[in-house]
């Protein structure tokens, strides 16, 4: 394409037509470290918010020590094998203000809206979406694997997004007739992207004419204005071009993404294992960067074979132990759900990308709504963030932050990821502070 | 709390106290009861907490038969004493907790009574369609926080730990101690009404709590008033509500409670004519106490810290179970036809004239409040000397 | 043309009314600034610089042109503070590729909202012929009103050219008129004519031989400084037909801007730029130590500053040094509770207005604005007050002197241990420290002013001794004592350096930048005068922007 010139290209392409290149998968566009292409494009970032109430029980599932190599408290045990890709923050809390506090409402809008009670602010999974989903088939994919509806993601309070229960659905829809191999040859550019492409190009070629209206001294201010102007018109003829080959893609099909639909915490393992697996195929082959996974809600109804009580019911019922110092079945949950966490990841390691595995540019956020189910507080959150977001991130660390918003970790999150943004949250959620010892 | 003490509230209140009653002279309006303008010192709050006066001892001593199973249990044992099946019953019980057992599981577990006939008959609004089969075990430990309503010993009365004094009337702590959503202490509220009272007061108008002495670190008389404020309460940044907000009193003549009394030691004791907390305190559409009684502590961190006691009828702690049916009693682990038959059984005072039986029972209700201003409703601008407009006020933000 | 925000109508119907006034500008009548005169700005005009809009800016003007309902979807690249303001900072930001990035995301959701379905019929003053194609005469006529109001003047001919062009080819080929406007209009929003305020040298009228802005961009100039945003009808008309370049058509239009309730949204950005607040919106206090400090606590503080200003200084036309002085605020429960004293809301639940006036009683320590929480809070750390810090803002913020950098290598061990039981107040601990002789001058320069701050704590709450011990705020500066915060402000509105600063601060508020040497003695001049009209802010305002040094280029 480059012997082309791209604006006369692009002026005569504005009604979208496809355009056709035949651009083979070949080994040899993998560099030698096999997560980029030859030309030294990066594979994209991915991120997905994983959700999953009632949180851990406090001093049980801290690290006692911060900094790297750090152990798991017992209810979080299961990430001990993977702990050099686990980065996990403790001490953070969701400020409440003048609202009405109510953990399962007020713990998801803290942790992934950035405030309470403002419905119409986007939860941050969408905020990626628009950094890193728009040149994917899905923007974003919500998934839930209670059987429920229910995703913690929304674009404002009039754009919920629903969650998908079934896996066989998902998978039809998407690897089924209409699935859109990344490897193809044929690819059909966004033409509001054609279009405003070729209107920054007008605009820099017009660049004399500024020049000549405004004194010496603003014109090195402008010259870098259109430095900045002609990055963003780099981006818009990247995202023209035809998407780099996934060289991992694979589709998943033969096997069986039926599922029991129940609340048994098997169930919804099983439920969550087969999306695991999708959501893995999915980004691999490029049709989302971007995923919300709710295992099983914030007033978690999951129950445990023989035991009649649900997860939710035994943090408000059962006792502590009073030698213990904990509630043992809600201990029992609280393993489960780490476990189930562990599943996720694994599914993304064994997507091998050249050296490495998808999991290398991915980003898996597990948030909660409570940093203590018993009594539902607000206060110490476990927050945990897995993946080394495309080098964005070292892993492996653990920060204690105490008294500080919630929002932290999201800022950090959408910043690894590569959204703009200098700030995040609202009224005394509001923080610009990032989570710097995580920061490659 | 850090930099919060309670001296301050004492000048400030003394010079805004002197504003505002100047206010209210000059506007010829006189507050109704609340006012009394003999007093020297005032000091008000805001109800923090308001919930059942718990006492669990360690190691559940106090419910040697253990505590109150799962719901699960008691409604097992119900539907099979009306003669459904294990296989039935074990369906029924199971699915309701999973949450999928759709309207007609959940109907079959309202309707669990059964009529003379056999039919069916609604659990809740008629307790006695299921039989009692003892399923709440009570309290009979010996400690419990009250006053002794009755003026007698008896034997069912407790000890009071903070006072040591010997017959105390809490009957409800007798019929609900071992339930397990009820068990706590005086620094770890019980689960479940913890739980409900920081959401109704998010909701609902503030409860105030007003205090008139002379001076209050000299023993002396005392009076308190507890009212309802027009206002809500609004939560600071660690998410526990304001200290020094400002309510404004609701002068609705039924929601003025006073209690007089004295202060000794630095602890006050005040008796009142009655209590009322109108609208949905605690669950209890209409929480009326007789004969209440009133002990009081003034804490370090300014808050006060007391216990009201006074009879209640019984049927309305009924009430307010039964009022949330199934949901209630799933997530509460409190069976609500076997708390009709614990509560009626418990019952200690007002004998029915025809039957006998009793119609109220002793409770005992904990409150916390933090320092607040409280205003007279009428009392709506900014103090009268301020002679200046506010005309800034299409920017608010 | 009020800024209107709520409530969805009545931003509508604003939006509309902006329309219907520019209607009188006749696309024929275009360009009023000739090619002649822009080959002489070129080549003259070397120091008229290129603003950027500030973020209250832009959000003012997109309400002002399309509406208060169209909301600013994202964040805008911060600007940085030169010389005391943010607004001179605006003169020389430059603007990295993030922050373009961020422009043309705000701007394709600003485009978007102007041209839905909502308010297109509003905004656009004509039908196309036909809704799926190209119509070059309808959006012309949108384009160029929407411009002159965007680019703060008519557009010129290849300017306008060049939006038909895009707005015709992308009709054409999308096969939908508003498509082709929306990308037009977008593209707009993100040219250097809209984010920078750019302004036209030509020769000038009234002083021979030097040169002077162009009409509309005294007219731009005019409007940011006392309305904060872009000028409206009759201002562009006073530029269009010259009587702007006239002394008697210049005092008509400053008196009609100071008289328009819109001089408050001057006022205040100002006064906000001044004071540093757009920095409160980062204050954070320790929850556990200060639970009352929330964001709302914070943002309440803020309002309750620029309301006192704002009341003091529009609405009663006030001497500038009672700002120190006032026992007269303006407080909502929130605040109440921050400072303990009773502020009853008598309006009904979820009434947006919270506000009541209010007058601290004679002997109370909270007595001018520097007792704000606001400042205050701004001026301490998250956990403990900071007599250094607040006495370090007071010389530089409302003194306009500059005090120097701590050396490095400095312990602030003794400081930052308020547990200490040898040092229990800040001035004990401050005097531990201070005994380092590299530290002892600048401490001199800062700490004894801030000390008088001390019965505030560093959420603004009053306290009456710190860590059990009575807290001593005498002092003295510049030969001047004082023994408590009250005194402190009678002292510190006296001093010649107060007035003074706020003078050149206003002056380069207004000029984007500091007055020039050549100037100074215009700055003196106002001076006089400010103290020759009982320290009236308005009035310096007016006195400012009626000289010919305001609209001169800074070579002069």
């Amino acid at each position: 394409m480059s012997t082309f010139n791209r604006r006369t290209v692009l002026r005569g392409m504005l009604g979208g037509s496809a355009i056709s290149v035949a651009l083979p998968l070949l080994d040899c566009f993998l560099d030698s470290n096999g997560d980029a292409l030859a030309d030294g494009t990066p594979l994209p970032k991915t991120f997905v918010s994983w959700f999953q109430g009632l949180g851990f029980q406090p001093t049980f599932w801290e690290p006692k020590t911060v900094g790297a190599n750090y152990t798991f408290g017992r209810e979080l045990r299961a990430l001990q094998p993977i702990q050099s890709k686990v980065n996990i923050v403790s001490g953070l809390k969701v400020f409440v203000d003048s609202h009405a506090a109510n953990a399962h409402i007020s713990g998801p809008q803290g942790c992934l809206q950035g405030g309470l009670e403002h419905p119409n602010l986007p939860t941050i999974d969408q905020i990626v979406a628009d950094s890193i989903g728009t040149r994917t088939r899905y923007r974003s994919i919500e998934v839930s694997c209670d059987g429920s509806q229910q995703a913690f993601s929304r674009r404002s309070a009039t754009a919920v997004n629903p969650g998908q229960p079934s896996p066989a659905a998902l998978y039809a829809d998407m690897f089924g007739g209409g699935f859109k191999d990344p490897n193809a040859a044929e690819f059909t550019p966004d033409p509001w992207t054609m279009a405003r492409a070729s209107v920054l190009s007008g605009v820099k070629d017009d660049r004399e004419t500024y020049m000549k209206r405004v004194g010496a001294s603003d014109r090195a201010r402008l010259d870098e204005y259109f430095t900045a102007l002609r990055s963003m018109e780099n981006n818009l003829q990247v995202q023209l071009e035809k998407p780099a080959p996934m060289p991992s893609c694979s589709n998943p099909k033969g096997n069986s993404f039926e599922t029991p639909q129940g609340l048994l915490v098997e169930e919804v393992r099983q439920t969550h294992r087969l999306f695991a697996q999708l959501l893995a195929h999915a980004m691999s082959c490029g049709q989302t960067n971007v995923a919300s996974v709710n295992l099983a809600g914030s007033l978690s109804n999951m129950r445990r074979p023989g035991a009649q009580q649900t997860f939710h019911m035994y943090t408000h019922e059962e006792q502590l132990d009073p030698v213990l110092g904990y509630q043992k079945d809600v201990e029992w949950f609280s393993n489960q759900v780490a476990e189930t966490l562990v599943e996720f990841v694994r599914a993304f390691e064994s997507i091998k990308e050249g050296k490495g595995t998808l999991l290398d540019r991915s980003l898996i956020l597990y948030s909660t709504d409570t940093g203590y189910s018993r009594t539902h507080s607000l206060e110490n959150l476990p927050l945990i963030m897995i993946g080394n977001a495309g080098g964005a991130f070292k892993t492996g660390v653990h920060v204690k932050a105490s008294g500080d918003s919630i929002t932290r970790v999201g800022l950090t999150a959408m910043q690894a990821l590569g959204v703009p943004v200098g700030s995040w949250g609202v009224e005394s959620n509001n923080t610009s502070k990032t989570i710097t010892e995580f920061l490659a | 709390m850090g930099s919060q003490n309670h001296t301050s509230i004492k000048t400030v209140s003394r010079t805004e106290r002197g504003r505002q009653l100047g206010l209210a002279l000059g506007l010829g309006i006189l507050a109704v009861g609340a006012t009394a303008p003999a007093q020297a010192e005032t000091r008000e709050y805001m109800m923090n907490w308001f919930i059942e006066a718990s006492n669990a001892l360690p190691n559940d001593t106090d419910c040697p038969q253990g505590l109150n199973g799962s719901p699960e249990e008691m409604v097992t044992a119900q539907l099979r004493a009306v003669g459904l099946s294990k296989e039935v019953t074990e369906n029924l019980v199971t699915n309701i907790t999973g949450g999928t057992g759709g309207p007609a599981i959940q109907e079959a577990i309202i309707y669990r009574g059964r009529d003379l006939e056999g039919r069916p008959m609604h659990a809740y609004a008629y307790p006695v369609s299921v039989p009692d089969v003892k399923a709440m075990k009570s309290n009979t430990g010996p400690y419990a926080y009250g006053f002794n309503l009755d003026g007698k010993i008896g034997p069912n009365d407790f000890i009071d730990p903070d006072t040591n004094e010997k017959g105390i009337d809490n009957a409800y702590w007798r019929s609900s101690g071992c339930q397990v959503n009820q068990r706590g202490s005086r620094t770890e509220p019980p689960t479940y009404g913890s739980r409900h009272w920081d959401i109704a007061r998010d909701k609902q108008a503030a409860w105030l709590v007003r205090l008139e002495a002379a001076d209050f670190s000299k023993d002396g008389d005392v009076t308190v008033h507890i009212f309802r404020a027009m206002e809500r309460a609004v939560r600071d940044a660690t998410g526990v509500p304001r200290r020094y907000w400002t309510f404004r009193r609701d002068p609705d003549a039924r929601w003025q409670n006073t209690f007089k009394g004295t202060i000794k030691n630095g602890v006050i004791f005040a008796e009142g004519e009655r209590f009322e907390m109108l609208g949905d305190p605690y669950g209890v559409t209409n929480l009326k106490l007789r004969v209440p009684k009133f002990r009081g502590y003034f804490e370090k961190d300014g808050s006060l810290e007391a216990v009201l006691g006074g009879y209640l009828p019984w049927k309305v702690l009924y009430m307010e179970g039964s009022n949330g049916g199934p949901n209630y009693e799933f997530m509460s682990g409190t069976n609500i036809p076997a708390l009709y038959y614990s509560l009626k059984q418990a019952a200690d005072a007002s004998p029915d004239p025809q039957t006998g039986q009793n119609t109220e029972i002793s409770t005992t209700w904990r409150i916390n409040a933090i320092p607040a201003f409280i205003r007279e409703s009428e009392q709506v601008t900014a103090p009268a000397n301020v002679q200046f407009s506010n005309t800034s006020n299409s920017r608010s933000k | 043309m009020k800024s209107f925000r709520s409530p969805r109508r009545a931003a509508l119907l604003a939006g509309a009314a902006v329309i219907a006034a520019t209607t009188a500008f006749a696309v024929a009548n275009f360009p009023s600034v000739n090619a002649a005169q822009e080959v002489t700005s070129a080549a003259a005009g070397d120091n008229a610089r290129m603003r950027r809009l500030t973020p209250e800016q832009y959000q003012r003007i997109v309400n002002d042109v399309f509406g208060g309902d169209i909301e600013i979807r994202g964040r805008f690249e911060p600007i940085p503070r030169v010389s005391g303001l943010l607004e001179v900072g605006s003169g020389q930001v430059a603007l990295t590729a993030a922050g373009f990035r961020q422009y043309y995301s705000i701007a394709q959701g600003v485009a978007a909202q102007a041209l839905d379905a909502t308010h297109r019929d509003i905004l656009v003053p004509c039908k196309p012929a036909t809704p799926t194609g190209a119509d070059a005469a309808c959006a012309q006529q949108f384009l160029s009103k929407i411009g002159e109001l965007l680019y703060r003047r008519p557009l010129f001919p290849d300017e306008l050219a060049k939006q038909m062009d895009i707005a015709t080819k992308a009709a054409t080929s999308m096969k939908d008129f508003y498509a082709g406007l929306t990308l037009s209009l977008e593209s707009m929003l993100v040219q250097p004519q809209f984010l920078y305020r750019q302004e036209t040298v030509v020769a000038s009228k009234t002083m021979p031989g030097t040169s002077e802005l162009d009409a509309y961009s005294k007219a731009t100039r005019l409007s940011f400084f006392f309305w904060d945003s872009t000028p409206d009808r009759l201002l562009f008309e006073a530029a269009r037909d010259g009587s702007l370049d006239t002394p008697a058509g210049l005092k008509k239009q400053v008196d009609r801007l100071v008289a328009s309730p819109r001089l408050e949204d001057g006022m205040r950005a100002f006064f906000t730029d001044m004071l540093n607040f757009d920095q409160l919106d980062l204050v954070a206090k320790d929850a556990t130590l200060y639970p009352n400090f929330t964001r709302e606590a914070s943002d309440d503080a803020r309002e309750q500053t620029l309301r006192t200003i704002s009341h003091h200084l529009v609405n009663q036309n006030g001497d500038y040094r009672e700002l120190f002085t006032t026992r007269k605020t303006f407080l909502t429960p929130m605040l109440g509770s921050l400072y303990r004293v009773a502020v009853v809301n008598d309006k009904p639940n979820g009434y947006p207005q919270k506000w009541s006036a209010y007058e601290y009683p004679e002997g109370d320590q909270r007595v001018g604005i520097l007792t704000h929480a606001s400042f205050v809070s701004l001026h301490s750390h998250p956990g403990r007050t900071s007599p250094t810090l607040r006495g370090k803002a007071m010389r530089e913020v409302i003194l306009c002197q500059r005090v120097p950098d701590p050396p490095p290598n400095v312990n602030f061990t003794v400081l930052q241990d308020t547990t200490n039981p040898l040092y229990k107040t800040a001035r004990e601990r401050l005097n531990a420290h201070a005994t380092e002789a590299m530290c002892t001058g600048c401490h001199k320069i800062t700490d004894p002013i801030g000390l008088a701050l001390e019965h505030f704590d560093t959420d603004g709450s009053y306290r009456q001794s710190e860590n059990g011990a009575s807290i001593d705020t005498n002092g003295m500066i510049d030969g001047k004592a004082f023994s408590n915060s009250s005194s402190l402000g009678q002292v510190v509105g006296q001093l010649p350096a107060a007035t003074s600063c706020l003078v050149n601060r206003l002056t380069a508020y207004g000029l984007g930048r500091d007055a020039s040497r050549s100037q100074a003695g215009w700055t003196k001049q106002l001076q006089g005068s400010f103290a020759q009209n009982g320290y009236r802010v308005t009035d310096l305002m007016k006195t400012i922007a009626g000289s010919p040094e305001f609209f001169q280029s800074a070579a002069n």
